[in-house]
Parts: C-alpha cells; structure tokens; sequence
C-alpha cells in the first residue's frame, strides 16, 4: 500500500498535534505497517510543536523595520579601522564610537591599536590588604567562590603603577575591586576580562586621577570562565594584567 | 568603553590577525538586503529596538571578521547572518539577564540557577529559525502555535484553504526541526 504525499502529510501532522480522527487513526495504522519511519517523524514534530508554542510572542510588523543608517555607519567604521590596524600596526586613528551611544565619546580620545605589553613589569607583589579594606564586610574565598573576595597577583603593571585587585564571583557575573596608584589623570582605561578561549567581555573604564583612586567593576561573565584581567589604556597597550587561577583548582 | 576596548583586543589578538586579501565581504550590501530581517530577529528576541540595532551592527562586524567561513554551497548569505545574528543576540540577552545590581552577599549568594543560559539560548534558536521561514510559513506557525488561533480561522482571515494552511504547517515544522537540529549540532561542535 502506498500513501499519497498529502495524505501523509496531513496524517503525520494530525497525529504530532493530536487532532486524528478514527479514520486517520486507521490509515495511520495503515501506514505505520508499511513506514517504519512515521513514529519518529510523528514524536520529532511533537517536539518541535512543543517547543513553537513555549513561545511568548512574535511581532512580525517589525519584520519591516529598517536599520538606522547609524547602524551601518558604526560597522563601517569599526571594519575599516581593524583594517588599518591590521595592514599598519602601531599608527594611530580616529577614536571608534558606537552609532547612538555619543555618551560612550570621550574628547580627545584615541583610539586603539596594536595592543601591546610593551613597559610593563613583573611584580608578583600586591597590596591585597588595601583591596581587603575597601571590602571589609566581604568574606574572602577561593576562586569562584559566590560573593567572597578573591585575591589576585598581578603579574605586569606599567612602570610608576601600583595596582591591587580582588576579584569577587557572583551569579551574574564577575565583580572586580581596584585601587589604583600611578594612573595619568584624564586618561581612560578599560577594563577587559578574558576567557580562556580569548574571548573578552568589557567590564567598564576608569579615569587617572592624581590621587589613589578606589572603584569596583563588574562585567557579565561567570567567574569560572575568566582567564585573566588586563587594563587597557587608550593607546592600545596592556597597562596591567593579572592572570586568574582556574575556579577549583 | 566596551565597544572601544574589545575593538583593541579583536585588532590586536594574533588569532584574530588576518590577511586582507581573503574573501570580500560588502558590509553595506549585505545591510540592505538583510539588515530588517536581523532587526526584525532581534527585536523579537531582546523587545529593545536600540540594543537591536547593536546587535545588527555587531552581527555585520562579525560577519566580516568571520567572511573566511562563509560557504555559499552549505547555505545562503541570509542563513549564515542569521546563524551569527543568533549567538550574538544570545550574548546580549545573557547580558541583559545578569544586569548587574547592587550586592554585597553576606553570607554568600545561592547558587546559579541551572538551566537559564540554556533557556535563553533555546529561546533566541527558535526565534531565529522562525526567522528563516518564508512569511508564509512563519505566519502560519505564530497564529496557529503561539497564538492559538485557529485553522479555520486563520483560513477566514487569509483566504488560504485550511488543507494548504496545514501543509504549509508541516513543512515549516519540518524546515524548523531540521534548523534547530543543525543549530545544535553547531553548538556542540
């Protein structure tokens, strides 16, 4: 026996929503006898169904929408200076924003090439017991551990620098503690977190200030997945970095 | 700082170093011909036009970093945009989830929920493989699946006969199947 294509088709469909009625059920039968196939083809349907109506909403008017020009202008903008970045390390360029975010625009910024470690020195040292007060209700723990305050060794920091971190774990992501010495005053500094398939998720900026300066950060990825911490300067070099030990190591 | 910053990191990684003389890749073209399709996607994923927008612009950005990849004989242009648009706007609304707030958990936080990164993801898939359905398809599967409406209903509204209306419900179930299944598979690779 042979079914037509419709026939199955509707067959199949009847059966994965649960609309068969007896004689479908019969053919059904019918079919199953002759397309071992059908069962599967009947329960990946159901899934799939299952899942589609889990959904809250689809809005397809804004299907319609157009992109703000801004849009292709930003992706322009950040393709062609990767592109110089690539064919010219080391020159400087216009500062890259983000169409809309004109509060993300900093006067006299510039902007970032060829990340580089270049004058950063081994120190192997830090302070923790000044991050240890600026954290005094906080209990200290391993790393990953939610909500304690994880002590850090950075291992490079610009000459005249002199950096503590802590490191604390959260669930909604990575929370880090600073106190910073020796920043020029003005200056930006971005804080990146990377995870350990190079992966970066931002995590905020700081200015330089002339005196010491406190601040907390957080970013949004789990402790677990965070390789290492680095400060970047606005002229593209790597003003401090600390590596971080692997969550239950 | 976050666009800033990343960018310097993206420039500056040696993996991430790349000849210029690979595959083109018209960021401009490809905005016109698939730039609402990926802002209709992520608005229905994220219901914020503004952080749609960036996930556009991120998705284009990727895009041409990854031009490498693309391969006209596994799919369309429209597809793989598609593929990419979806991780980034999982990555946003795994962002938009964790929103930072003020804590200072003493004794420590309960633990993650397991499970929401995974719903997050789940959810933005099936969105972007309603995405890839033709219009008619697709409506088909929101009036009758998410909306509960009816065929006969639908059939009224459109003029369509319900049989074609349930045809076109079984082929975009199937289409659908297959997408997620291969959306899967990508994931674990």
């Amino acid at each position: 026996m042979t079914t037509p294509e419709g026939d199955r088709v509707e067959l199949v469909l009847a059966a994965a929503d649960g609309s068969l009625d007896d004689v479908q059920r019969r053919q059904l039968e019918a079919l199953r006898a002759v397309d071992p196939t059908v069962d599967a083809e009947i329960a990946e349907l159901r899934s799939t169904l299952e899942a589609v109506q889990q959904l809250d909403e689809w809005d397809e008017d804004v299907m319609l929408l157009t992109p703000s020009p801004a849009v292709l202008r930003g992706a322009k903008e950040q393709i062609a200076s990767e592109e110089d970045a690539t064919a010219q390390p080391g020159v400087a360029d216009e500062p890259q924003v983000r169409p809309g975010d004109a509060d993300r625009a900093r006067p006299g910024r510039r902007a970032l090439f060829g990340l580089a470690a270049a004058g950063l020195v081994a120190t192997g040292a830090v302070g923790q017991g000044v991050v240890r007060r600026l954290r005094p209700g906080t209990p200290e723990g391993d790393p990953g551990t939610l909500g304690a305050l994880e002590r850090t060794v950075l291992e490079d920091v610009a000459p005249g620098a002199e950096i503590d971190l802590g490191v604390i774990a959260h669930t909604w992501g990575t929370e880090t503690v600073w106190v910073v010495e020796g920043a020029e005053p003005g200056v930006v500094y971005d804080v990146v977190l990377l995870d350990r398939s190079g992966g970066r998720t931002g995590s905020g900026s700081f200015l330089g200030t002339r005196d010491p300066l406190d601040c907390e950060l957080n970013a949004a990825i789990l402790r677990e997945d965070v390789a290492e911490v680095l400060v970047v300067t606005a002229g593209g070099q790597v003003w401090a970095r600390a590596p971080l030990p692997p969550v239950g190591a | 700082m976050t666009t800033v910053g990343l960018a310097v990191l993206d420039r500056a990684a040696p993996r991430e170093a790349r000849p210029l003389s690979r595959r083109d890749f018209d960021v401009a073209r490809a905005f016109d011909e698939h730039g609402s399709l990926l802002l209709g996607l992520a608005v229905n994923a994220l219901g914020d036009r503004h952080a749609a927008e960036d996930c556009v612009q991120e998705t284009l950005v990727r895009a041409w970093r990854a031009r490498d990849t693309f391969r006209a004989d596994r799919g369309s242009e429209r597809t793989w945009l598609i593929a990419i648009a979806r991780r980034v706007i999982i990555d946003s609304a795994r962002a938009r989830s964790r929103r930072p707030v003020e804590v200072r958990a003493v004794p420590p936080e309960p633990a993650p929920q397991p499970g929401v990164d995974g719903q997050v993801a789940d959810r933005v898939t099936l969105l972007a493989g309603l995405a890839r359905l033709s219009p008619e398809h697709r409506q088909v599967v929101v009036e009758v699946q998410v909306r509960g409406m009816s065929y006969d209903e639908l059939s009224r509204r459109t003029g369509v006969g319900v049989g074609t209306l349930r045809s076109r419900m079984y082929y975009a179930l199937r289409a659908l199947r297959g997408i997620l299944t291969e959306e899967a598979d990508h994931d674990d690779a």
